[in-house]
């Protein structure tokens, strides 16, 4: 392989110092050829990179057709040398080509099973690897990350210069210096040879090498002359093809097969890679130097300038004198590092000494985010756009929802038209798995902490007057965009294909009925009929009582909204069926789930008043049959004792048990001194549904209070856990009447101290649950 | 015993020399050293300089110190701003040694801190039996400063009245104080600068004028939060007290471990591994706080111990300092002791036992 003769200039792929350098190499030799590191299928994207109408930050993104989710991108700024070599070629009318190994090479080497990945790691993290940006890998952790953690030469490096990290070795060595071509391709050929492995490249890097060189040295063979090439290369590659590495003894992996498009990035997502091969700290800063030729002084300034203005806008009291101040602490600070211009970091600290009076916290929030930026790449009229991507764009532009990679909020009425429009769109982007959107919860105002069951495709969807959805597009929106045209070519297809393939493998009654839902809320019909046959088949052979239960409350649902939706009242029918259907299974389960120790009824408990909220409010279930099965469980001393005292409970506050006989219940249940966990777990049970009612009665309160006096004390011990969780569920209102009843039923005339208690006891529950606890039990404890 | 307060001008004379001779870097006008060397002196040097070694004074962030230095190479004074404790005005003295070979230009900033401390007062006598003169004139560090072109100190600025602070502000931005009497004015002379420090525990820090701090380049100290760094700053400066005081016994490193943790689990509210809550003191925990516990044990040892440091004897300074703010500190350390201390294994046990005989 004789590359003797071609201008190989090694870079840093994003790197304002290395575009300008290039530029400057490209304008001196005039090749005929430019061969560029890149994936080789990628050449026909050429010119909807470089169109004019394309404004950076773009990516190259490659996706896997053959079904399996995995894709990878290949991002430019518009002071990545790469781009800068493209569009110099464009201009030109010469030829520029990629020359690094094909995309579906990329993503099989990605593979943690790949032939290449097995072979010993490499010392650093490879460049490829953080270069191409995983938007879903097959498996997230990489080879490297599995080992222990490298010594990381990059960061030893930064070290022997006394500087924190590599980004600052990196400016302040790179970047900000004055270079020529020659010399800068000379300091950054000995720096590659510096942070090289010493146990030589990793395999995957070798053949990459290889690969490059050859594709080098066939350009030559076809007849361009070499000192009309300049190839462009990182700087490891570069090292290593001037070293003349051997071969590596390895096969290059079978491609996968990939498509490629060319799709928008985004500043803040540019700036989220870290390493050699990435590092991109502040694009939006590196854009002001590139653009003012590599003046870092310059560049700082117009960030000095621009924070200013953001914290008078804040309120803060900030002046031209300031700013001058820090500007000139910046360029001291430079000096005294040995640098020869200010970077990222001098500018951060003289602005906080400065400009924010040693505050962090305005630093953090907004100049970090001020040199980031927020830029979003366009794509030019010429970028072709599949199908989904146009109805996407067009989703966005009709709903007015926002394309910004930062995150916003949307709250829409779903009775108003055009917001139910937003709302279908948005779920349809939800079951199509395109994130771009994720619900945040349905109460009037934005509120964060939403009820546990107020999901996106939750049972109470349909009932919804609001919906709030936290929006934030990212280049991740747009690899999805690109691979789920799979699945179809509008996103109502894709639902419907997404939905029967879940529906498929769904396995319990609950699985269906959600994405029953789903279905409803995308308006996919197919999978709507798809998924009511599931439940059909699937609650007959269901189990569980918990999928059962909410299974049915689904169904119960469904129902009440059928009436307003004409697509569902053809299977109104089917609904009230299933609905009798699993309401009527789950209830012949309940006994047999309501037996074992107390995790083991959890699900039992929680179906219980699942079922009795439906037995109560849905005439077409039998509640005469639903209270005789809570008697049952009530009554039974084979069950687990948590489990009756729910029931017990949900009895009493449905009026089905009278006074009396809840008293004689309770005491029958509570005078079990012999095992009293049982005892206090019947009480935890019973606290469980509904402790404020329940202790407003002073008939309850006694029979626990006897309970309690007449323990003896080793026994008293047993049962100190689960009273313990018993009383837990108290709050301060639950626990004033609890403690009224007992000084009442004791006739101690001691308000005061109950008073004195209560008070401590309430703060104590403000502050701090584990203290409310053993306070509540030390009262209890005193009291009686 | 005089020797004992030198300043570090005179305790550290002969790095600071070495520093000199070996300096061909550029200084600003008036520098004994250049910014690198100060940074070096400051921070410390793997190397010695010219057969000197070169100790470190501050233990923490390089970069702190940079943008200190940087302050005063530029037009702005500099504030040094943090807890207690943080080693705000020790920076401040070894940055004026460093650079301007005194540290001896200080204000003390209280309540009672007049405009007189901050511009020039008289000598009555004199100018009684002599009129106005030059020496009736009593010049304040600050004047001196100016004369001389050096760094004025001004310790606890938040402290002073509203007034001192308003004739600070005359003075760093006219960079002269008028003397109406002599009917003359004296101009700083290049290299005149002032370094503050401020404590944020105060409350006047807040109450500080807008028009104040523009004059300044702010500098925040941290509080250590790391464990192994803070217990290597107070081992190494409870070393230097030793010797410089030539008294006291060395702790064994378990012992300063446990002190450390103690302080830093105290301040913080929680354990170390996050699991307990604690109740914090209201005195502040300061690393300063955590040298002079560790140096008092080894006093108390060497006094009236067996000359090793045990837990008794940490355990005494520690009750004897945590006493200063009141007995709801010393409830604060009981609790701390049933809660954590009583479980762990090691030398808590010995310190557990004194402790709790300590507080009876
Ligand atoms: N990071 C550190 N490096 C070196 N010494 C330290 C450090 N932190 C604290 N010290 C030591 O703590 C002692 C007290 O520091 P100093 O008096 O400067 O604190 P301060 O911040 O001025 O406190 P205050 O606000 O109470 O005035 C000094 O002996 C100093 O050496
Ligand atoms: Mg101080």
């Amino acid at each position: 392989m004789n590359l003797t003769g071609v201008h190989l200039f090694p870079v840093r792929h994003h790197s304002p110092r290395a575009a300008m350098c290039l530029r400057a190499l490209l304008d001196e030799v005039r090749p005929s050829l430019v061969l560029i590191e890149g994936p080789s299928d990628a050449d026909a994207l050429i010119p909807v990179l470089t169109a004019a109408d394309s404004i950076p930050p773009i990516a190259i993104l490659a996706y896997r057709t053959d079904g399996t989710p995995q894709s990878a991108m290949w991002p430019f700024a518009r002071y990545s040398p790469e781009y800068q070599a493209l569009l110099w070629a464009r201009d030109h009318g010469v030829t520029a080509r990629f020359i690094d190994w094909p995309s579906g090479v990329a993503l099989a080497a990605d593979l943690p099973c790949a032939p290449v990945a097995a072979s010993v790691p490499d010392e650093t993290p490879d460049d490829a690897v953080e270069e191409s940006f995983e938007a879903d890998r097959v498996e997230p952790a990489s080879e490297e990350e599995a080992q222990a953690p490298p010594v990381d030469r990059h960061q030893a490096l930064a070290e022997r210069f006394d500087l924190r990290h590599f980004d600052e070795f990196w400016d302040a060595y790179f970047e900000t210096p004055i270079y020529q071509p020659e010399s800068f391709r000379t300091a950054l050929n000995a720096f590659a040879e510096w942070v090289a492995p010493a146990a030589g490249r990793d395999t995957e890097s070798a053949l990459r090498d290889r690969i490059m060189g050859q594709a080098i040295a066939d350009a030559v063979n076809a007849g361009t002359p070499p000192e009309r090439i300049v190839a462009v290369l990182g700087a490891a590659h570069v090292a290593a093809l001037l070293r003349g590495d051997p071969a590596p003894d390895a096969n290059v992996p079978t491609a996968l097969p990939t498509a490629l498009a060319v799709v928008p990035y985004s500043y803040p997502r540019l700036s989220e890679q870290s390493g050699y091969g990435a590092g991109n700290r502040a694009p939006w800063y590196y854009e002001r130097v590139f653009e003012g030729a590599n003046d870092f002084a310059r560049a700082s300034l117009v960030v000095l300038i621009e924070f200013a203005g953001n914290m008078r806008a804040r309120g803060f009291s900030v002046s031209l004198a300031d700013v001058i101040e820090a500007y000139r602490l910046a360029l001291t600070l430079a000096d005294i590092r040995g640098k020869s211009a200010p970077g990222v970091d001098e500018l951060a600290e003289a602005a906080q000494a400065t400009l924010t009076r040693g505050e962090a916290a305005p630093i953090r929030e907004f100049l970090n985010p001020l040199m980031i930026g927020r830029r979003i790449g366009k794509l030019g009229a010429s970028a072709g756009r599949n199908s989904l991507q146009l109805e996407f764009a067009q989703g966005l532009a009709t709903y007015g929802l926002p394309q910004v990679d930062e995150p916003e909020t949307v709250s829409l009425r779903l009775a108003d038209a055009t917001q139910a429009g937003a709302s279908l769109f948005l779920h349809r982007l939800r079951v199509a798995d395109v994130p771009y959107a994720s619900y945040a919860g349905s109460q009037s105002v934005v509120t964060r902490g939403r009820a546990s069951d107020d999901e996106a495709g939750g049972y109470s969807a349909l009932s919804r007057m609001r919906e709030h959805w936290d929006v934030q597009w990212t280049p991740a929106t747009e690899v999805a965009l690109a691979e789920r045209v799979i699945y179809g070519e509008r996103f109502s297809e894709v639902c419907e294909r997404r939905l029967n393939e879940a529906i498929g493998s769904a396995a319990h009654a609950a699985d269906a009925t959600r994405l029953l839902i789903d279905a409803v809320l995308t308006d996919a019909t197919q999978a709507t009929a798809r998924a009511l046959d599931a439940t059909e088949r699937l609650s007959s052979l269901d189990d569980d009582v918990g999928s059962l239960s909410q299974a049915a409350r689904t169904l119960a649902a469904l129902k009440s909204y059928g009436s307003s939706r004409p697509a569902l009242t053809q299977i109104a029918g089917t609904i009230e069926r299933l609905l009798v259907g699993t309401f009527t299974r789950a209830m012949l389960r309940l006994a047999i789930a309501s037996r074992g120790d107390v995790e083991a009824t959890q699900d039992a408990r929680a179906a219980m008043r699942v079922l009795n909220e439906l037995a109560l409010s849905q005439a077409l279930l039998d509640r005469g049959a639903w209270m005789q099965t809570l008697t049952q469980i009530a009554g039974d001393e084979a069950l687990e004792a948590t489990a009756s005292g729910v029931a017990a409970a949900l009895l009493y506050l449905a009026r089905e048990l009278h006074e009396n006989d809840l008293r004689g219940l309770l005491e029958r249940r509570l005078g079990d001194v012999i095992r009293p966990a049982r005892a206090a777990d019947f009480l935890a049970g019973f606290f469980e549904v509904n402790a404020l009612v329940l202790l407003k009665n002073r008939e309850i309160v006694a029979a626990m209070s006897g309970f309690l006096s007449a323990l003896p004390a080793e026994h008293f011990r047993d049962a100190l856990p689960a009273l313990r969780r018993a009383f837990a569920l108290l709050g301060a209102s639950e626990r004033r009447f609890l403690l009224e009843h007992l000084v009442g039923l004791h006739g101690r005339a001691a308000p005061a101290v109950a008073a004195q208690v209560l008070t401590a006891a309430d703060q104590q529950s403000l502050t701090d649950l584990s203290a409310t606890l053993g306070q509540a039990l030390d009262d209890l404890d005193d009291l009686l | 015993m005089s020797e004992l307060r030198l300043p570090a001008e005179l305790k550290y004379a002969a790095e600071l020399a070495a520093l000199e001779a070996n300096d061909d870097a550029a200084r600003p006008p008036q520098w004994r050293l250049s910014p690198r060397a100060v940074e070096t002196y400051v921070m410390g040097s793997a190397k010695p300089v010219g057969g000197v070694a070169i100790t470190p004074k501050y233990y923490g962030d390089r970069s702190l110190v940079q943008v200190a230095i940087a302050t005063l190479a530029s037009d702005r004074a500099l504030m040094l701003a943090g807890e207690p404790g943080t080693a705000k005005s020790w920076l401040s003295e070894h940055l004026s040694a460093a650079i301007c070979g005194t540290s001896l230009l200080t204000v003390q900033g209280t309540a009672g801190t007049s405009e007189d401390h901050l511009k020039y007062g008289w000598n009555y006598a004199l100018l009684i039996a002599e009129g106005p003169s030059e020496r009736a004139l009593v010049p304040s560090p600050v004047l001196r400063a100016m004369r001389q072109g050096k760094i004025a100190r001004v310790e606890e600025i938040t402290r002073t009245s509203p007034e001192v602070q308003d004739a600070l502000i005359s003075i760093l931005s006219e960079k002269q104080i008028a003397v109406p009497e002599l009917n003359e004015t004296v101009s700083a002379q290049r290299g005149f600068s002032i370094i503050a420090t401020a404590n944020t525990r105060d409350r006047g820090v807040n109450e500080m004028s807008a028009a104040l701090k523009r004059r300044f380049n702010f500098v925040t100290v941290p509080v250590v939060d790391d464990l192994d760094q803070e217990i290597r700053i107070v081992q190494q400066r409870e070393a230097q007290l030793r010797s410089d005081y030539q008294v006291g016994a060395p702790p064994p490193d378990d012992l300063t471990r446990l002190l450390v943790t103690v302080f830093q689990e105290l301040r913080g509210g929680a354990t170390k591994d996050g699991k307990t809550k604690v109740r914090a003191p209201n005195g502040v925990l300061s690393t300063a706080e955590a040298i002079s516990v560790l140096f008092n044990s080894g006093i108390l040892a060497q006094s009236f111990g067996d000359g090793t440091v045990n837990g008794a004897d940490l355990a005494r300074a520690l009750t004897g300092a945590l006493a200063k703010e009141g007995v709801e500190d010393l409830k604060v350390l009981r609790e701390y002791l049933e809660t954590v201390a009583k479980a762990r294994s090691g030398a808590w046990k010995g310190f557990y036992a004194a402790a709790k005989q300590a507080l009876t």
